[in-house]
């Protein structure tokens, strides 16, 4: 999975990023504006896609823009497209839950939560947790994440107190963590030293 | 008011998560001071919070979603343009407009908040910014 834009694993040219795009909005967007947020490609390769687009019905051009068409058959399955980085945190959240083990935080790090790495990225997860289980579940979680999206999962599980130790030595990676989270469950304040 | 119409402001995905992080704390802070048993206990501090966490909320949802945000002190404009987030914009719109709503009574001091209503207020705060969670994890 290309962790900056996931439909592009699906659908590799500019169409992708175009359709996630105007996936994330009701509003009519303007040419300029799309290739801005798309941003891949050029002006007028973002034109072409709209015009063609526009002709097999699955984006309108309205006024003020262009809008994805949520009525087109296909419609449900651009969204669901555009959406498979909400579909790899639900998926991991379900792993959790279902495992029964107690973590403290749980989220995603790295490239996958800021959406700017590639096909090649690593899925970096942390889990605090005192389980002793842990290590057996990090395993598995791995296997999981790349049997979905086909990425290695770097999977990070330490205790409390080996995140106060990190704290404690001003280990960048506590700072990246800070900085990044996407929090799967649990409380990021963790990383603060709160809610342990 | 249409969001074309809005004034906006670009913001990245490093954004996003700081807001929500921010409306996350807004509203821990709020259910806190509700659940304070005395005086302290200031309905209207409450409720200042919530509306701050209703913002920072919508921020994070639309620079998640859009990679803008509105800018200014026109809440339709702000309300307008969460309204076109995907997922939940109308959903997390009705809850912000709530909060906007009620936001210079509770900042301003102008109206005495009741316990009650700080405590509405909290429950909105709380659930637009599981919703912005969601968005920004989409």
């Amino acid at each position: 999975m290309d962790v900056a834009k996931p439909i592009s694993s699906v659908i590799p040219t500019l169409d992708g990023p175009v359709l996630a795009t105007l996936a994330a909005t009701t509003a009519p967007i303007i040419l300029s504006e799309i290739h801005r947020r798309a941003g891949r490609g050029s002006k007028s390769g973002v034109r072409r896609v709209l015009s063609r687009m526009v002709q097999v019905g699955v984006i309108h051009e309205v006024l003020g823009g262009f809008v994805l068409n949520r009525d087109h058959v296909a419609a449900n399955s651009v969204v669901a497209l555009a959406d498979l980085h909400g579909e790899l945190v639900r998926r991991i959240r379900l792993e959790v839950q279902s495992s029964g083990i107690e973590t403290s935080l749980v989220g995603l790090f790295g490239s996958a939560a800021r959406h700017d790495g590639d096909i090649t990225s690593d899925i970096d997860i942390l889990i605090i947790s005192e389980s002793t289980d842990i290590d057996d579940f990090r395993g598995h979680l791995g296997k999981q994440v790349f049997l979905w999206t086909g990425n290695h999962a770097q999977v990070v599980a330490i205790t409390n107190s080996e995140l106060r130790r990190l704290r404690k030595v001003n280990e960048p990676i506590v700072a990246n963590w800070n900085r990044d989270i996407v929090v799967i469950s649990g409380d990021e304040r963790v990383l603060k030293g709160g809610r342990s | 008011m249409s969001a074309a119409k809005s004034r906006t402001k670009s913001c990245t995905r490093a954004d996003a998560l700081n807001r929500l992080a921010q409306a996350r704390s807004f509203v821990e802070v709020a259910t806190l001071v509700l659940s304070a048993d005395d005086e302290a206990a200031n309905p209207g501090v409450a409720a200042s919070l919530a509306v701050l966490a209703g913002i920072a909320a919508s921020d994070a949802a639309c620079c998640a979603r859009l990679g803008l945000r509105a800018k200014g002190d026109s809440h339709d404009g702000a309300v307008a343009v969460l309204a076109t987030v995907e997922p939940h914009g109308r959903e997390m719109a009705k809850d912000l407009e709530r909060l906007l709503g009620r936001k210079d009574d509770s900042h301003y001091g102008v109206t005495f908040v009741a316990r009650g209503e700080a405590r509405r207020m909290v429950d909105w705060a709380i659930r637009l910014t599981a919703l912005a969670a969601s968005a920004v994890e989409a």
